[in-house]
C-alpha cells in the first residue's frame, strides 16, 4: 500500500447518503442510561455496537444521538478527559443497510468507467470517514466477511481506512464514528460476529421496552390515545411469549406503531392489528391464528 | 369377574343376601341401580351384562360412569345411545365401550336424531373390517371424524389444537400443552371418559369438540374462552398464592384478626401440601372452604381477564348471559345451596343487580357482593380472593350454625359484633329474614352434601384442582433450586405439625415467626408426620444431620415431581399414524415427547479420538475437499466490484473504432455454497444394548459387510477417501478385541455413537447443516424423541457430551419419529434435504399394531412415513445392522435406499461414505 495519505479536510457532499431530514428531533424514549453511554463513547471516539432485536429502536437511537450530538438538545455531558471538544453542528449520519451481497467495494468505493477514462467513486463508508460523519452499518453480520475485516483498522487506535484500489490510506476525520448493529436472535451460526470484530466495540444492548413504555412510544409516534396504546403494548408483550414457539421475534414496537397509525386512520382495531401484526410476523397458519386470537381478545 | 355376571343374571339380589360376589362389586352395582334413571335401568343392565362377558374391566368402569352419562344426556338420547351400544356390543364389545365413551361428543357433533346413520355406517365397517370398525367407534380414524364433520359448525380440538396452544402460551407466558379432555392419559383421568376443561399445571385439557352453538365462529370462540380461563390462572398468578402473605393479611383484618385457624389433619394425603391446600385445611370444613375459594378465585380470574382483555370481555358476555339464564331459581334451593348459588352468580357477573332474588336473600346478596368487591378489583391477588373467601366462609358458616348473622364461630368475647364492618344497616334491618329461613337451616351445608347443579362445574370454568396444580409447580420449583446448587435448597419446607404449633400461638405471631425463619414467598409444607423433619433453621445449624435430611427430602421431592410432572421438560407433539388394517390414518394417534439429551456423556468423544487417533484429521481433510471454491468470478456484468479489464479493453477499442461498445464492464465474485441439510435419526431402543459380535471374515470387510439392496458406494473405485475410511474399521475392530474384560464389550449403541462422533468430526469445517436425533418409545402416548444436535446448532463440546450420553431405552416406534423429523426438515431452508435412519431392527412397540407377533403394522407405518418424507423431496436412506433387515426393509423403501450391514464395526465407514455420496 502506498503511503500516500489523503487530506480529510477536503470537502465532500454526503447528501446522497444522509438526506437532511430537517431540524426536528427524532423521538427516542431512553430505557436506561444508553444516551449517556453513547455520548461517552462518542466523546472518546469508541466504536459502538448496538445489539438487539428488530424494531426495538436501534436505528432511531442512532438518529436521535446524532441529533443530540449536533447540539440539538445540548450534549448534556462534558467531553471526558483526553477527548476532543469540537463543534459538531454539521455532524451527519450515514446509514448503510447491510445485505449478503454487500462487498467491501460497495462500502469503500470503486473505479467507474466514464467514457475513455475511469473515475473513482467513494462508497458510503469512505464518505463518512472523509467528512467526519457517523457511519451506521445496520445488520452488519449480513454483509460478507471481507467487509468486516475492512472496518478493523477503523475501529482501533489507527482510525484509518485502506483504499486498496487507490493505493491510499484514508485517515479518519476527527468527528467520524463507526456504529454497527447486530441482532443476535435469528442469525444463523454461520453469521455470527467474530470475536476479533466484537472486541473492538463498546456494546449497548437493546431490548423491547416494557409495556407501559412501549405504550408511551406508540402513543407519541402515532398519536393514539394512551389507553389504546397500552392495549397495543399489551398485545406486543403477549406475542413475546410466543418467541421460541415458532415465532422468530415478538411484534416489534415499529409494527405496533403501524397498527396505531392504521387505527387512527379509521381502520377497525382488530383488522388493523391483523394486517400489521399477525400477517407480518409469521406465515405459519397456526401461529397466525393464535396471534389473531390474541388480537381479538385484546380488542373488542 | 364371574361374580358381576352372576349378580346381573340374578337380577341384583336384595341387600344382605349372601352370594359369591365381592362386597365391592355388590356396592357398585347397588350404586348403579340407585343412580341410573329408572327408565334406563333395564337396558343399562343388559348393556353391562353383554360387555361384562368379554371385557370385565370395562364393565366395572361402565358401572361407575354410565349413570352419570345417562343423567347428563337428554333422556331420549341416552335411551337411543344405550340401545345402539347394545347393538354394537353384539359385534364388538370394545367398539361398544368406545362408542359410549364418545357418545356425549358424537351426539353433540351430529345433533339429536342423527345418531342412527352414523352408527349404521360404523356397524357396516365393523362387519367388513373389525379393526377399522373399532377405530371408527373409538373416533380414532379419519373416516369417523370426517363423518362427524357433517355439521360445518362443529369445531374439533384437533383442528385448532396448535393455534390454541400458542394462544394459551401467549396469554399465560408458559408452555402449556393443549390436550383433549376425553383422551386424557390413563392415570390422570378421573375415570369419566368425558371431562370438563381443566388444567394440571402442564397442560390445558379441553373437550374434543364443541358444537353447542349454531355457528363455527361461535364454537371456536367458545374454545377460546375455555382456553383463556385456564391460561388466566397463570396470568393472574393464582398459583403464586402464599400462605404467609395470606396470614399477614389475616393478622391485620379488623374481624378475622382474632380468628385462630386450626390446621386440620388431612388423612390419606400425599407427602406434600401446597400453600393453597394448607389454606383449605385451616378451616373446619376444608371441602367447603375449597369450594368457596374456587368460586371466588374463578371470579377473580374472569374479572382480571375482562379488565385486561376488552375483546374477550365482549366475547364472553353472551356466554355468561346464557349460563346465568340457565342457573336454577334461588327460591327452590336449600339455604346452603342458595348461598353458594348467590356466590356463583355474583362471580359470573359482579355488576349484576340482585334481580329475581327472593327478598329475604337480597341483603345476603349485597353482603357477598360487597365482600367480593376487593377480590374482583383489577389489581387483586389470590390472597385477596382468599381473604374474601374466608369472610364468606365464616359468614355462611355463621348463618348456618347459629341462625344469627351477628355471631361468629370464634370466641365472642374477643370480637364485638359491632366490629363486623360488613354488617350493613340493611342486613341488620332485615334480621328477621333469618328467622324466615330458619326452618331450612337444619339441613346445613356439609362437605358431602349433594348440591344439585353446584356439583357440576361451570362449563367454561371447568374443574381445575388449584391446590394440586400449585403443588406440582412448587415441587418443580423446589427441585429446580436444588438442581441449581442452591445451598439452602430445598428451602421453605416445614412440617404441618410445626405450622400447627405456630398457628396455635395466633396468626400475628405465626407471621412474625415465619418471617424470622426466612420462610418467604410460597412454600411447601411437609405433611406426613411420621417423616416429619425439623424446621429448616435447625437444619442449617447442624450441617451434618442436615445433609442426610436434605437428601431424604430431595428424594421425596423427586418422587413427587415424577408423579406430578413426568413430562415437564419435554415438548409435546401429536402425529397421525397409518394403520394398514383400516387403510386409514389414525388422527393425532401418537404423542411424541421431544427433549434434549442432557450433556453428561463426557469422555466418549475423547475415547473416540483415542481409538481412531490420527485417522480423524485425514478423514476431515477428505471431507473438506467436498467444499466448493468459496467464490466464483462472474465477468461481463453491468455492475460489480471490479472493472473487467478484458471487456474494458474491448470496449475502448470498439469505441475508438466508432462502434457502440458494451456497458458490461464489471466483474464480481459470487459466493458459492453447499446447500445441504441432513438429519441423522438414531434408533435408541433397548435392543441396541446388545454386544457387538465381530464377524469371522475379517478380510475385505468393506465389501463383505454390505448386503441388501444397496451397493456400498463406490466399492470398486478405491479412492483416497475409501482408503482412509477403511482404516476406521481396522482401528475399531482392534479396539473391540483389545478391550479387556473389565472395560466390557462394545454394544451396538456404542458403535452408533462412535459413528456419529466421527461423522461430526469429519463434517467439522464443511459448513453443511446436519442434525442428530434419537428416538425410542413406550407405547403411542410416550414416543420419546431426543435432540442431540439441532440442524442449526454448532458441533460443540456439549453436543459431543450429548452423543456420549445416548443410552438404549424403550422400543422402536419409527413412523412417529420420522414424521417429527419431517416437521423439522420442513422448517429448514435447503436445496437438498436428506434423512439417514440408523437402526438395529424392525419397527416395534407395545401397541404398534394389534398383533404383537406381527411387525407388519410397524413396517407399513414406517413405509408410509418414509413415503411422506419423499413426497416432500427429502432423500431418505435406511441403514440397519440387523442381519434380517433385508426382509422388512424391502417393504419399507426402494432397493437403492437401504443397506443392511452385517458387520456393525463398519458402520462409521459406511456412514461417512454414504454421506459423501448422497450429498455430492
Amino acid at each position: 500500500m502506498s503511503p500516500a495519505r489523503v487530506d480529510p479536510s477536503e470537502k465532500f457532499s454526503v447528501k446522497e447518503y444522509a438526506p437532511d431530514s430537517g431540524a426536528e428531533e427524532p423521538f427516542y424514549l431512553p430505557l436506561g442510561n444508553e444516551i449517556a453511554m453513547f455520548e461517552a463513547a462518542y466523546h472518546n471516539r469508541l466504536p459502538v455496537l448496538l445489539k438487539g432485536p428488530t424494531g426495538c429502536g436501534k436505528t432511531r437511537f442512532v438518529e436521535h444521538m446524532t441529533y443530540r450530538l449536533k447540539g440539538g438538545l445540548g450534549t448534556g455531558r462534558a467531553p471526558g478527559e483526553g477527548s476532543v471538544a469540537r463543534n459538531l453542528e454539521h455532524l451527519k449520519l450515514i446509514t448503510v443497510a447491510c445485505h449478503e451481497d454487500l462487498t467491501a467495494t460497495d462500502l469503500v468505493g470503486r473505479y467507474l468507467i466514464d467514457g475513455a477514462s475511469t473515475v473513482w467513486a467513494d462508497g458510503p463508508l469512505t464518505k463518512a470517514v472523509r467528512t467526519g460523519a457517523i457511519c451506521y452499518l445496520d445488520e452488519v453480520v449480513e454483509a460478507r466477511k471481507d467487509t468486516l475485516v475492512l472496518i478493523h483498522p477503523l475501529t482501533d487506535y489507527r482510525r484509518f481506512l485502506p483504499l486498496d484500489k487507490k493505493g491510499q490510506i484514508l485517515e479518519a476525520h476527527p468527528d467520524f464514528l463507526l456504529v454497527i448493529s447486530y441482532n443476535p436472535g435469528y442469525q444463523s451460526v454461520a453469521k455470527d460476529l467474530k470475536q476479533s470484530t466484537r472486541q473492538r466495540f463498546v456494546t449497548i444492548e437493546f431490548g423491547y421496552p416494557p409495556p407501559e413504555m412501549n405504550a408511551n412510544i406508540v402513543s407519541h409516534e402515532c398519536g393514539l390515545p394512551p389507553e389504546q396504546a397500552l392495549q397495543l403494548a399489551l398485545l406486543g408483550e403477549k406475542t413475546f411469549h410466543l418467541k421460541q414457539q415458532g415465532l422468530e421475534e415478538g411484534v416489534s414496537t415499529r409494527l405496533l406503531i403501524y397498527a396505531g397509525r392504521l387505527i387512527l386512520s379509521g381502520i377497525a382495531p382488530r383488522l388493523a392489528c391483523r394486517i400489521t401484526l399477525s400477517a407480518s410476523v409469521t406465515d405459519d397458519p397456526d401461529m397466525n391464528r393464535a396471534i389473531e386470537d390474541l388480537v381479538d381478545s385484546v380488542f373488542p | 369377574m364371574e361374580d358381576l355376571v352372576e349378580l346381573l343374571d340374578e337380577g341384583l339380589p336384595p341387600k344382605g343376601r349372601p352370594g359369591r360376589a365381592s362386597a365391592r362389586t355388590r356396592a357398585k352395582l347397588e350404586a348403579f341401580r340407585d343412580r341410573m334413571p329408572a327408565g334406563l335401568h333395564a337396558t343399562g343392565v343388559e348393556l353391562v351384562r353383554s360387555i361384562a362377558g368379554s371385557a370385565p374391566v370395562q364393565a366395572q368402569s361402565l358401572l361407575e360412569w354410565l349413570p352419570d352419562l345417562a343423567r347428563i344426556l337428554p333422556d331420549e338420547v341416552a335411551e337411543e345411545g344405550i340401545e345402539h351400544a347394545v347393538r354394537i356390543s353384539r359385534a364388538s364389545v370394545t367398539a361398544s365401550y368406545g362408542f359410549l365413551s364418545h357418545l356425549l361428543h358424537v351426539n353433540s357433533a351430529l345433533g339429536t336424531g342423527n345418531l342412527g346413520p352414523w352408527v349404521d355406517e360404523g356397524l357396516r365397517l365393523l362387519a367388513r373390517n373389525p379393526s377399522a370398525g373399532r377405530a371408527y367407534f373409538d373416533l380414532h380414524s379419519r373416516t369417523a371424524r370426517e363423518g362427524l364433520k357433517r355439521g360445518d359448525e362443529t369445531v374439533h380440538l384437533e383442528e385448532i389444537r396448535e393455534s390454541l396452544r400458542l394462544y394459551v402460551h401467549g396469554i399465560s407466558g408458559r408452555r402449556l400443552e393443549v390436550q383433549s379432555a376425553g383422551e386424557a392419559l390413563a392415570g390422570f383421568a378421573s375415570g369419566r371418559p368425558w371431562l370438563f376443561p381443566y388444567s394440571d399445571g402442564r397442560g390445558v385439557f379441553l373437550p374434543p369438540a364443541v358444537q353447542a352453538f349454531s355457528s363455527h365462529h361461535e364454537n371456536r370462540l367458545f374454545y377460546r374462552i375455555l382456553a383463556a380461563h385456564q391460561a388466566g390462572y397463570h396470568e393472574s398468578n393464582t398459583f403464586g398464592f402464599g400462605l404467609l402473605a395470606f396470614l399477614e393479611r389475616l393478622a391485620w383484618h379488623p374481624v378475622l384478626g382474632s380468628w385462630k385457624p386450626e390446621l386440620q389433619r388431612a388423612e390419606g394425603q400425599d407427602d406434600f401440601l401446597s400453600d393453597l391446600q394448607v389454606f383449605f385445611h385451616l378451616f373446619p370444613r376444608p371441602g367447603l372452604a375449597q369450594r368457596i375459594f374456587m368460586f371466588v378465585e374463578d371470579g377473580r380470574v374472569d374479572a382480571h381477564l375482562r379488565h385486561r382483555y376488552p375483546g374477550l370481555e365482549a366475547d364472553m358476555g353472551p356466554f355468561v348471559e346464557d349460563i346465568l339464564a340457565g342457573r336454577p331459581a334461588l327460591a327452590g334451593l336449600t339455604l346452603g345451596a342458595s348461598l353458594l348459588e348467590i356466590l356463583v352468580r355474583i362471580s359470573l357477573d359482579p355488576a349484576r343487580k340482585a334481580e329475581g332474588v327472593p327478598p329475604g336473600l337480597v341483603p345476603v346478596w349485597r353482603l357477598v357482593a360487597d365482600r367480593l368487591g376487593p377480590a374482583f378489583a383489577p389489581e387483586a391477588t389470590a390472597e385477596d380472593a382468599a381473604v374474601a373467601a374466608t369472610e364468606i366462609y365464616w359468614f355462611f358458616q355463621g348463618m348456618m350454625k347459629t341462625r344469627i348473622l351477628l355471631a361468629g364461630p370464634w370466641p365472642t368475647d374477643q370480637t364485638d359484633g359491632a366490629e363486623w364492618e360488613y354488617l350493613s344497616d340493611d342486613a341488620l334491618a332485615n334480621a328477621t329474614f333469618m328467622e324466615a329461613l330458619g326452618a331450612e337451616l337444619e339441613g346445613g351445608l356439609e362437605d358431602d352434601d349433594s348440591l344439585g347443579d353446584l356439583d357440576v362445574p361451570l362449563v367454561f370454568r371447568g374443574e381445575t384442582d388449584l391446590g394440586e396444580v400449585q403443588k406440582g409447580l412448587q415441587v418443580a420449583e423446589h427441585l429446580e433450586s436444588a438442581a441449581a446448587d442452591d445451598p439452602s435448597a430445598p428451602r421453605q419446607v416445614m412440617s404441618l405439625d410445626e405450622l400447627k404449633k405456630l398457628l396455635e400461638m395466633g396468626v400475628e405471631i405465626t407471621v412474625e415467626s415465619l418471617r424470622d425463619e426466612a420462610f418467604e414467598g410460597p412454600g411447601l409444607f411437609f405433611q406426613n408426620p411420621s417423616q416429619s423433619f425439623p424446621l429448616m433453621p435447625q437444619l442449617k445449624r447442624k450441617e451434618n444431620d442436615g445433609g442426610a435430611l436434605k437428601g431424604q427430602m430431595l428424594s421425596l421431592l423427586r418422587r413427587e415431581h415424577r408423579r406430578t410432572s413426568r413430562e415437564a421438560d419435554a415438548t409435546i407433539y401429536y402425529y397421525d399414524e397409518w394403520d394398514y388394517t383400516i387403510q386409514d390414518y389414525r388422527t393425532g394417534w401418537c404423542r411424541l415427547l421431544e427433549r434434549e439429551v442432557s450433556p453428561d456423556g463426557e469422555g466418549c468423544a475423547a475415547q473416540v479420538r483415542a481409538t481412531y487417533g490420527p485417522l480423524i484429521p485425514s478423514v476431515r481433510r477428505q471431507f473438506e475437499k467436498l467444499r466448493p471454491e468459496e467464490y466464483r468470478k462472474e465477468k461481463s456484468l453491468l455492475d460489480g466490484e471490479e472493472i473487467d479489464l478484458d471487456r474494458t479493453v474491448e470496449h475502448l477499442i470498439d469505441r475508438m473504432s466508432g462502434l457502440p461498445g458494451t456497458n458490461r464492464l464489471y466483474q464480481q465474485r459470487r459466493k458459492v455454497q453447499r446447500d445441504v441439510c441432513t438429519v441423522f435419526l438414531v434408533d435408541m431402543s433397548s435392543s441396541t444394548s446388545e454386544p457387538v459380535c465381530v464377524p469371522v471374515e475379517e478380510e475385505g470387510a468393506a465389501d463383505a459387510v454390505v448386503a441388501g439392496g444397496s451397493v456400498c458406494p463406490e466399492p470398486t473405485r478405491v479412492d483416497e477417501l475409501s482408503r482412509v475410511l477403511s482404516g476406521l474399521r481396522t482401528s475399531l475392530s482392534s479396539g473391540v478385541q483389545a478391550g479387556d474384560g473389565t472395560a466390557g464389550r462394545k454394544r451396538i449403541i456404542d458403535v452408533e455413537k462412535e459413528a456419529l462422533i466421527l461423522l461430526a468430526e469429519a463434517l467439522g469445517d464443511l459448513g453443511d447443516r446436519y442434525g442428530i436425533f434419537g428416538f425410542s418409545g413406550c407405547g403411542r402416548n410416550q414416543v420419546e424423541f431426543y435432540t442431540i444436535k439441532e440442524c442449526s446448532q454448532r458441533y460443540t463440546n456439549q453436543v459431543k457430551e450429548r452423543i456420549g450420553a445416548i443410552e438404549p431405552r424403550g422400543s422402536t416406534r419409527m413412523g412417529t419419529a420420522l414424521r417429527h423429523c419431517r416437521a423439522k426438515l420442513g422448517k429448514e431452508d435447503a436445496r437438498r434435504k436428506n434423512l439417514f435412519l440408523i437402526s438395529d431392527g424392525f419397527p416395534q412397540d407395545q401397541d404398534y399394531g394389534y398383533d404383537r407377533t406381527s411387525h407388519e403394522y410397524g413396517v407399513q407405518d414406517t413405509a408410509q412415513a418414509l413415503a411422506e418424507l419423499e413426497k416432500d423431496g427429502t432423500y431418505t436412506y435406511c441403514i440397519t445392522v440387523d442381519r434380517r433387515g433385508e426382509d422388512y426393509l424391502r417393504k419399507m423403501c426402494p432397493e437403492s435406499q437401504y443397506m443392511v450391514i452385517h458387520d456393525i464395526l463398519s458402520l462409521p465407514e459406511v456412514l461417512l461414505k454414504l454421506y459423501r455420496k448422497v450429498t455430492t
